[in-house]
C-alpha cells in the first residue's frame, strides 16, 4: 500500500513525464508541417510526370532504355526507409516487420542485399545474417537532397552493370495524421502500362533524338524519386510522432486524475481515522468524569 | 500565314518542389539544349530536354515573366506546354 507522500511523488513524476511528452508533441508538430507542406507542393509533379516519363518511354520501338530492362530476379536489392529516432508508435515496428515478411518471402529463391536508412532498420537488420551493403543513419532529414543524390547515382550504377537484377523500397508513405501507408515499390526497373497511342497520333519532334531526351527523363525521375520517398518518410515520421506524443500527454492525464482520486481517499481516510480518535479518547475522558 | 490572334497556350511549369507556374500564355521561349526554342499557339508536339537557362513567357494580359531553371524536361501536345524541371538557384 503506497503511502501519501508516495503518491505525491509518483504524481509529480507522472506530470514532469506528461511536460515531456507535450513539448515533444509540440515539436513534432511543427516539423510535421513543414514536411507536410513540401510533401503536398511536391504533389503536382508526382501527379503528373510518372506517367509522363513512362508514357513517352514505352511508346518507343528501338531498344529499351537499360533502366526498363526487365531481367529474372537472381539478386535484389531492398532499401528499408525508417526513422532515426524512436517514440513514434508503430511507425518503424510495423515498416520493420513488413520488411522481415518480404525478405523471408524472397529469401529462399534470391540473393538478397540490404540497404538501411535511418538508425532503427540498421539496429533491427544486425540481428540477422543478412548482407547489408550499406547504411545511412544519423540526421538523414538534414541532407535528404544530397543523400538522394548520392545514393541514386550507386543504384543506378548497380543496376545497370547487373550488379543486382531489381531494386526495391520499402517506406512509409505519408497517407493521413492517423496513419502511413507501408509501401513497397520497385524501384528499379521502372514499368508502367503499355501507353495506347491514337490512330492519328501527330508523330512528336524529339529535340535532341529521342533516345538521349528518354535517357534524361528516366535519371531527372528516379533522382526525384527517391528524393520523393525520403521526403513522405519523414512527413510519416513526424506525423506518427505527434500521434503517440498526443496519446501519450492523453495517457498520462488519466493517469494523474486516478492517482489523485486515491491520493484524495487515502487523505479522507487518514483524516477521518484522526477524528475518530480523538473523539474516542474525548468519549473516554467524560466516561472517567474529567 | 501567322499565328493565331485568339489561340493560346496552357503553360504548366511543375519542379519537384512545387507548382511553379500555370497560366494562359500567348507565347514561351524555352533554353533547348542546342539555343532557345519558341512555342506559339499550334506549334507540333516536341518532346525536349532542356538546358540551363530562362523560361520566357508573354501572359494573356502582356506580362512577361521569367523562370531561372538548370535544366529540365517539356513536352508540346495540343497546345499544353508542360514542364518539368528543377529551378536555378543561384
Amino acid at each position: 500500500m503506497p503511502t501519501i507522500i508516495d503518491l505525491r511523488r509518483r504524481i509529480e513524476s507522472v506530470r514532469n513525464s506528461q511536460k515531456v511528452t507535450q513539448a515533444m508533441k509540440t515539436v513534432a508538430t511543427a516539423r510535421y508541417r513543414k514536411y507536410h507542406r513540401q510533401v503536398v507542393a511536391g504533389r503536382p509533379f508526382w501527379h503528373n510526370f510518372p506517367e509522363l516519363a513512362l508514357k513517352l518511354s514505352q511508346s518507343m520501338s528501338f531498344p529499351v532504355h537499360p533502366f526498363l530492362e526487365i531481367r529474372p530476379e537472381k539478386k535484389i536489392l531492398v532499401i528499408t526507409i525508417t526513422s532515426d529516432k524512436g517514440l513514434c508508435g508503430v511507425f518503424n515496428s510495423s515498416l520493420l516487420a513488413a520488411a522481415q515478411r518480404f525478405l523471408d518471402e524472397k529469401k529462399e529463391k534470391t540473393e538478397l542485399k540490404l540497404i538501411t536508412i535511418g538508425k532503427k532498420a540498421t539496429a533491427f537488420f544486425k540481428r540477422f545474417d543478412y548482407q547489408v551493403e550499406r547504411f545511412i543513419a544519423d540526421g538523414v532529414d538534414k541532407k535528404i537532397p544530397e543523400i538522394s543524390e548520392e545514393l541514386n547515382s550507386y543504384l543506378e550504377y548497380q543496376f545497370i552493370f547487373k550488379k543486382v537484377d531489381a531494386v526495391y523500397i520499402i517506406y512509409n508513405e505519408f497517407h493521413s495524421i492517423i496513419a502511413p501507408r507501408i509501401t513497397l515499390t520497385r524501384f528499379l526497373p521502372l514499368s508502367g502500362e503499355q501507353a495506347d497511342l491514337p490512330v492519328d497520333y501527330l508523330k512528336p519532334d524529339w529535340e535532341p533524338e529521342a533516345r538521349k531526351v528518354i535517357a534524361y527523363l528516366l535519371k531527372f525521375y528516379l533522382r526525384y524519386q527517391l528524393q520523393h520517398f525520403l521526403l513522405e518518410s519523414q512527413a510519416a515520421e513526424q506525423a506518427s510522432r505527434m500521434m503517440a506524443m498526443e496519446k501519450a500527454t492523453q495517457n498520462a492525464e488519466e493517469l494523474i486524475s486516478s492517482l489523485v482520486l486515491l491520493l484524495n481517499k487515502m487523505r479522507q481516510a487518514s483524516i477521518t481515522r484522526e477524528l475518530l480518535e480523538i473523539q474516542t479518547a474525548v468519549e473516554a475522558l467524560t466516561q472517567q468524569g474529567v | 500565314m501567322g499565328p493565331d490572334k485568339n489561340a493560346h497556350l496552357q503553360l504548366k511549369v511543375i519542379s519537384p518542389e512545387m507548382l511553379l507556374v500555370e497560366a494562359e500564355v500567348n507565347e514561351v521561349q524555352v533554353p533547348g539544349l542546342d539555343g532557345y526554342l519558341g512555342i506559339w499557339p499550334g506549334h507540333r508536339p516536341l518532346n525536349a530536354c532542356l538546358g540551363k537557362g530562362e523560361i520566357i513567357f508573354h501572359s494573356v494580359d502582356g506580362r512577361e515573366e521569367k523562370i531561372k531553371i538548370n535544366g529540365g524536361i517539356i513536352q508540346v501536345e495540343n497546345d499544353k506546354i508542360l514542364i518539368f524541371t528543377n529551378l536555378h538557384y543561384s
